[in-house]
């Protein structure tokens, strides 16, 4: 089961994103993401989105992130892993402009594992909640680089945790 | 992963007042607080005719954890478990953490902040001889049937002797800090307080905490979660006399800051009596305390005791 999120991942993304593309552009973007919780930080990631235009300014968004954390607990190695899958709708002023600023909200899904030395490894699933916005600037033709600042919520056993999302990457808008 | 962050303003004016009020209910404390309440025995839902002691409370409140040799349990004394669905909500009836508990003894159960790790002491087998700190972990912060197989902390830290009665709080900083019980050399008689902190990493090596020992036995400490106040347990000089002896009591503690020493206990003299009173320990805003007692009233051995305070704006 693992090993399929990713590949079921992409499926989900493509099922949402499809049927607006029928309607205007798409894009797909890769880069770079940091979450920082405040008292633990996922230095490495990667994040995938897909994006569909239905309306000039709006498209329909999925995305697919992975993240690692690697620290001591007590002297112990400590690995977490997280894996997330949401989606939802990106607001982008100016589309005629070099520069534009863009809003964004997600709402998805979030399962992380968490390795410890001598104890083994736990899976936890949790719900995701995404708002944010960034600056997506022309580069060349269908490329574009991008950073987003998102508040990253998740809901897990009733409680919830706020971690800073910063994600930097390219763009390419897939032309109809 | 989260955060809660506290900020507390304590004019200068205010430190009179509060060294009033804690010569009124027997120490200074950061946090202005009134006096304790009057005991209440936990009742039959907790307590029964064997001996119920080491309490902790969880981190969200919901769970009492506690070390009890009742039967039903795998052998020895053992810990348990009640819950509770709120704050203000009674505790149901507990059950034993079987997946902690051993044919050998297990005792005095704590917390970190994030209610993932357990300390605890134990006699089983696979230590460093005699009793043992050990401890545990669970993804869940809610399933108390979580707990992965506990870990010995190693000889490193533990000796041949006695360690238990584990206390943890973690700075603002991140410095990590373990109190614990031991009869190792180096203190000043009996069963002393030491402490090891982290940073992330390993722990470092045993530090006997002077300010807080006496010739006398001194055990099962309780840490307040900004690491301002400690509690603990004592039969040194000045403890409610039991006969011709001092009697085990409640001291307490403080300090300003946790980059300084701490003051001198102090007898709680008002949650006191010439029974045993022992192994307290507070919720975490530091407003209830649950401790252990055998004094008349109570339902056979040690029972569990709590009593409360208000914060004083």
């Amino acid at each position: 089961m693992r090993s399929n999120i990713p590949c079921l991942a992409f499926f989900l993304i493509l099922c949402t994103v499809s049927p607006a593309a029928a309607q205007g552009r798409m894009s797909i973007g890769v880069g770079y993401q940091a979450l920082e919780f405040g008292e633990a930080s996922f230095p490495v990631g990667l994040n995938v989105d897909l994006g569909a235009g239905i309306a000039s300014h709006i498209a329909i968004v999925g995305e697919f992130g992975w993240a690692r954390a690697s620290t001591q607990q007590f002297g112990l190695r400590d690995i977490t892993t997280g894996l997330h899958l949401a989606g939802g709708g990106r607001w982008t002023i100016g589309q005629s402009r070099r520069v534009r600023p863009f809003g964004q909200l997600l709402v998805g899904l979030e399962r992380d594992q968490t390795e410890i030395e001598k104890f083994g490894s736990d899976w936890a699933s949790a719900f995701l909640f995404q708002p944010g916005g960034g600056v997506i600037v022309r580069v060349r033709g269908p490329q574009d680089l991008f950073g987003e600042v998102d508040l990253h919520r998740v809901f897990e056993d009733g409680d919830s945790a706020n971690a800073v999302r910063l994600l930097l990457g390219l763009r390419f808008t897939l032309r109809q | 992963m989260r955060r809660s962050v506290r900020n507390r303003l304590i004019p200068d004016a205010c430190v009179t007042a509060i060294a009033t009020i804690a010569l009124l209910d027997g120490a200074p404390s950061a946090q202005q607080s009134s006096s304790w309440s009057p005991p209440e025995n936990l009742g039959t839902v907790i307590n029964s005719s064997s001996n119920e002691q080491h309490p902790v409370i969880s981190p969200d409140g919901l769970s009492l954890y506690f070390s009890s040799d009742r039967a039903g349990g795998t052998g020895g004394f053992d810990l348990w478990v009640a819950h509770r669905t709120s704050a203000t909500s009674p505790w149901q009836s507990p059950v034993a953490l079987t997946a902690l508990n051993s044919s050998s003894s297990e005792f005095a159960p704590a917390f970190d902040p994030s209610g993932q790790w357990l300390f605890f002491g134990s006699e089983r087998d696979g230590g460093c001889g005699g009793r043992d700190l050990w401890l545990t972990y669970r993804k869940s912060r809610k399933d108390d049937t979580a707990w992965k197989p506990p870990i010995n902390l190693g000889c490193g830290l533990s000796w041949p002797g006695f360690d238990d009665g584990p206390a943890y709080f973690r700075e603002k900083g991140g410095l990590g800090v373990l109190f614990f019980i031991s009869d190792r050399p180096g203190g000043l008689g009996g069963r002393d307080v030491w402490s090891i902190s982290h940073r992330d990493g390993a722990f470092s090596a045993p530090v006997n905490v002077g300010q807080l020992n006496s010739p006398a036995d001194d055990a099962r400490p309780a840490v307040r979660s900004d690491g301002l106040e400690f509690f603990l347990t004592s039969q040194r000089a000045g403890s409610v006399p039991q006969g011709t002896a001092p009697s085990a009591d409640l001291w307490v503690s403080t300090r300003s800051s946790t980059a300084l020493g701490w003051s001198i206990p102090v007898n709680l003299a008002a949650l006191n009596t010439s029974a045993t009173e022992s192994g307290p320990t507070l919720s975490s805003d530091g407003l209830t305390m649950i401790f252990g007692s055998n004094r008349p009233g109570g339902q056979g051995g040690l029972d569990l005791y709590v009593t409360t305070r208000t914060k004083i704006d």
